[in-house]
């Protein structure tokens, strides 16, 4: 009997063993279920965060093909960023959920220092984790101002405004970069003549002396018959020194060839024949329809 | 036993050390997600002055420079912050520049408690400058003497060139337009010319040989130019 007891007894170092079998037990519960959770918890702001990042990457992308491809408008859906080849992310299809996009957009008629733009606006939203979409539908420019992704909705507002303001910088420097070379043309060919005209007989022409002639290059939008140009009647080897200034030409306004060939007589980059809203460059030689100095020229796109 | 103790123990370290390199990541993004949002506030305010006209609906001339402006021009951000907080705009007085007070203004999407403390406490255009330059760009700021000196050099330039017209109108008929009616048949017509608020400019007639063509800002500062034959 005491022996029995005895070899129980012994047998309870294995008990002992147990015991701390069981604390580790529990410890790695403790740490499995802390990991789990932390996995579960990680995988989904995961999720979130890469809607986020994909939010963001469909607005960039939206941006660069109204800047690329649309030039007066955005992309009409999100399926056209992937096709147009702005977005080579496809695993963005679809948001992190594998639901789709929520995509509204729309315009507005505004006016940058006066130049009027259309500016485009939109959201690009998820709708979650739990696939409800919970924000604010947006019916109009006034909702889309105080749109805000809600509940679980992740999403971003934009506009094309940013964009707009740049165009109208370059539209401008573009505008008077033609302007104040038309007005050094019109200078430079106005003293070539005065340093020429002691002798050739096209100092004197339609009834005009050479001062009362227009210096302008002429423009197919001047119909005015009794208006002289310069341009019309001296030849390049009447003045001295600068042969390629007097060239004969007719500019045909809103014909891009011919903006561009009078951009490259103003010495300027043929690029500025188009505005950034891709509207080709009119010129007008004669603005108020005179026959006698002062003669006033314009430029603007259409 | 010990063999847990030491799992545990290194375990634990690995868990801190992921939770740290993690925590630093997540404040980096934010950070710059913070700063693109400010900058983001900082051009639509821009452009919501410079889009003011009297012409379209909603964006008149306004001295408020409040996120319920910018809200109208954003880029691609939201109206609030990430936290759902509304975003800090401090505006201070500035120069006074063409008879307009001028503001600097701050602007804060963080939802951090203690730099919001900070922005609300800057009193002057100094201060936004020393702790914005101090934070390495937490703060996006506006300067409007800036932007209103833009549109009133604009209107200027268009007057001018308006103003020349006046003379070839003087060329052709001997005097300048009779009356405002004819300067906007016989001129305006041509260039359509108004100033940066939509707003056509005023003709003056004096006398055949005397004229004057202006503008007046929305804050009431009169430019004119005077063509005169005399």
């Amino acid at each position: 009997m005491i022996r029995a007891i005895a070899k129980r007894l012994k047998s309870q170092t294995g008990a002992v063993f147990g015991m701390d079998a069981r604390v580790a037990l529990i410890i790695a519960s403790i740490m499995a279920a802390t990991g789990g959770v932390t996995v579960l918890s990680r995988v989904e702001r995961n999720k979130n965060d890469a809607a986020e990042r994909g939010v963001d990457l469909l607005v960039n992308a939206n941006l660069k093909y109204y800047i690329t491809t649309g030039i007066n408008t955005i992309s009409p859906d999100i399926a056209t960023l992937f096709t147009s080849g702005v977005m080579e992310e496809s695993y963005l299809q679809q948001d992190p959920w594998g639901n789709n996009w929520n995509y509204v957009i729309g315009s507005t008629n505004i006016e940058i220092e006066d130049v009027p733009v259309t500016m485009w606006y939109g959201t690009i939203h998820t709708s979650g984790k739990d696939g409800t979409d919970d924000s604010v539908a947006i019916a109009s420019y006034a909702n889309w101002q105080v749109w805000e992704a809600a509940g679980d909705d992740i999403g971003i507002k934009f506009s094309t405004t940013s964009i707009e303001k740049d165009r109208v910088e370059l539209y401008r420097k573009q505008g008077q970069e033609i302007s104040d070379r038309l007005a050094a043309v019109e200078a430079a060919w106005y003293l070539d003549a005065d340093g020429a005209c002691t002798g050739p007989a096209w100092c004197t022409s339609g009834g005009k002396s050479y001062t009362n002639f227009s210096y302008y290059p002429i423009s197919s939008l001047d119909a005015n018959v009794n208006i002289q140009y310069f341009d019309a009647v001296c030849t390049d080897t009447d003045i001295a020194g600068t042969t390629s200034a007097c060239n004969d030409v007719t500019y045909i306004s809103g014909n891009q060839g011919s903006m561009e060939a009078l951009l490259n007589l103003l010495n300027l980059p043929i690029s500025y024949a188009t505005d950034p809203w891709n509207r080709t460059l009119r010129y007008n030689s004669n603005l108020t329809d005179r026959e006698d100095p002062p003669f006033s020229a314009q430029v603007w796109y259409q | 036993m010990f063999g847990v103790l030491a799992a545990l123990s290194i375990f634990s370290t690995m868990l801190a050390q992921w939770a740290k390199e993690d925590l630093k990541q997540l404040q980096s993004e934010k950070l710059k997600r913070q700063q693109a949002h400010s900058e983001d506030i900082k051009e639509a305010i821009e452009i919501a002055i410079l889009s003011e006209n009297s012409n379209v609906a909603g964006n008149n001339y306004s001295q408020t420079y409040d996120v319920g402006r910018a809200q109208g021009f954003l880029s691609s951000s939201n109206n609030t912050t990430r936290g759902g907080a509304a975003i800090q705009i401090q505006e201070v007085d500035s120069s006074q520049v063409q008879d307009i007070q001028n503001k600097r203004i701050a602007i804060s999407s963080s939802d951090d408690t203690f730099l919001r403390t900070d922005v609300a406490g800057l009193a002057t255009e100094d201060a936004i400058a020393a702790y914005d330059s101090g934070l390495d760009g937490a703060l996006a700021t506006v300067d409007t003497e800036a932007l209103r000196n833009q549109q009133v050099k604009h209107s200027r330039k268009l007057l001018e060139k308006e103003a020349s017209l006046l003379y070839t109108f003087f060329t052709e008929n001997s005097r300048f337009p009779a009356n405002q009616g004819e300067y906007d048949t016989d001129i305006n017509a041509l260039t359509n010319y108004k100033d940066t608020w939509g707003n056509d400019f005023t003709y003056t007639y004096a006398s055949d040989t005397e004229a004057t063509l202006g503008f007046t800002t929305p804050w009431g500062k009169s430019f004119n130019v005077r063509v005169d034959m005399n």
